[in-house]
């Protein structure tokens, strides 16, 4: 026998009815803390891409041809 | 001379030299032809009594758990590890970025040859394997199930793909004239494969969508597709810097030096794609943690081992790549790479696998038969990369 820990989901393999169960969802509850990670995530995002703007180091080799695209 | 007699003769000679190709070459005895060879051979045994007496006889399936180690992670993970070939085509023939063109043909063949073997290996996992052609021949479409928009997905983007690498097997042939027509299909066929890849990736977390009981709530959500879809892009890319670094040891001679020096370059520019979306990535998990007030559920074993899955194998080979791109080092990068890949098997495989049904009372563990028939499918696919990469223009062109 499963064991299922959340509630209302026990019922159904109790009773062995097939029930489609809903679960009340207020989308608000965490919205504040939702917009802070957001805006967060948008001032490290700037910075993560500054950080790895680094100057591309060029190193070409003379006389070397290389191979192309797979359509070319 | 008419023209049937042409294309007899062009025929005749692309027959000889085909067979001619397909004479061995090199040594035969190498590590991996020792250690592939006995994995090939009992894993067409294996093969045999899984055709022959059912899925039962070789695996650990039941109908409690339908799916296991060879959709998990065959399936599942291995098609993850193919999107560097749409990231790739995309950056080069849309973003027109010419610094990546010169692994656009191996990352092809990869995407290719990953699909061919790792979706084929759906065909072993299906309890009557000759009904796989039902969604294409309209034997009971199925319009309303993912799998339908999965099948023809992996269908029409393994075509795109064969048309995106076939001016190399063309220039291979010495096929001239067909080696231009199929270039000029290459354009519309990398447009249309990104379009199915961005579709099929997010296609394999659909398909879990109906799941919703049966998976942990800390890898449940409805935005699994979205999350497939972001995290198939940094897995491409590592799984990219993870064959390159292989490649560039094992087929050095094929490769010109010029190109092992521009290969760094290419590198941390990978790295760099690969941080950003691995920060993305992590940014969405946090949304979903916050969103499904995920924290109710972290004090448990399930809880470390997301902590594991998101902070260990996400986050920590993000900061990685950045520290590694800021101060180039491939070594580092190499690293990350190689973490990136576990947190992407294990998401999948927790996904799939290891959370499913985590309440049950008897678990699934893949049978020693499953892990040998995967890594065989591993080893033919290694087989056939190293036969196209050592006879057709990969890695270099005339």
């Amino acid at each position: 026998m499963d064991s299922y820990p959340y509630a209302g989901f026990q019922t159904r393999l109790e009773t062995g009815a097939h029930m489609e169960f809903y679960y009340y969802v207020n989308i608000f509850e965490t919205k504040g803390l939702e917009y802070l990670l957001l805006l967060s995530f948008l001032a490290l995002f700037i910075v993560l891409v500054r950080y790895l703007s680094v100057p591309e180091k060029k190193n070409p080799v003379p006389g070397e041809k290389t191979s192309t695209t797979a359509g070319s | 001379m008419n023209n049937t007699a042409v294309f007899t003769s062009e025929f005749n000679r692309v027959f000889k030299f085909f067979l001619q190709e397909l004479k061995p070459r090199g040594k035969w005895l190498t590590p991996f032809n020792v250690i592939s060879i006995p994995i090939i051979i009992v894993g067409l045994i294996i093969l045999y009594f899984r055709f022959v007496y059912g899925l039962g006889s070789v695996t650990n399936l039941s109908q409690d758990f339908p799916w296991g180690l060879w959709i998990g992670f065959d399936v599942v993970t291995g098609v993850a590890f193919a999107g560097g070939s749409y990231v790739v085509t995309f950056v080069v023939y849309v973003m027109r970025n010419e610094k990546y063109h010169s692994i656009v043909r191996v990352t092809v063949l990869n995407g290719l040859l990953a699909y061919i073997f790792y979706a084929g290996a759906l065909v072993l996992d299906l309890g009557r394997p000759w009904h796989i052609v039902n969604p294409i021949i309209g034997n009971s479409f199925g319009y309303n199930s993912v799998l339908f928009l999965v099948s023809w997905h992996f269908l029409l983007y393994m075509i795109a793909m064969f048309v995106e690498f076939s001016p190399v097997i063309a220039e291979w042939a010495r096929l001239e004239k067909v080696r231009k027509f199929l270039s000029a299909l290459t354009l519309g066929a990398v447009i249309f494969g990104i379009t199915l890849s961005i579709l099929h990736q997010s296609g394999l977390g659909a398909l879990f969508l109906m799941a919703k009981p049966k998976i942990h709530p800390l890898w449940y959500s409805e935005f699994i597709p979205v999350m497939f879809f972001v995290s198939s892009i940094y897995a491409g890319l590592s799984m990219i810097i993870f064959e390159g670094t292989i490649s560039h040891k094992v087929f050095k001679h094929l490769i010109g030096e010029g190109n092992h020096h521009h290969y760094d370059e290419i590198v941390l520019g990978l790295a760099k794609g690969a941080a950003i979306t691995m920060f993305v990535y992590y940014f969405f998990q946090a949304l979903l943690f916050i969103h499904e007030k995920r924290w109710e559920l972290i004090n448990d074993f399930w809880g470390y081992w997301y902590l594991l899955e998101v902070i260990g194998l996400v986050l920590i080979p993000c900061c990685m790549y950045a520290y590694a791109v800021r101060n180039r080092n491939l070594g580092i990068i190499k690293v990350a790479s190689v973490l990136a890949l576990l947190g992407i098997i294990l998401n999948r495989l927790n996904v799939s696998v290891i959370t499913f049904r985590w309440y049950a009372v008897d678990h699934y563990y893949p049978s020693w038969q499953e892990i040998v028939v995967t890594l065989m499918v591993i080893s033919v696919e290694i087989w056939v990369l190293r036969w196209i990469v050592t006879r057709m223009p990969v890695f270099k062109h005339d």
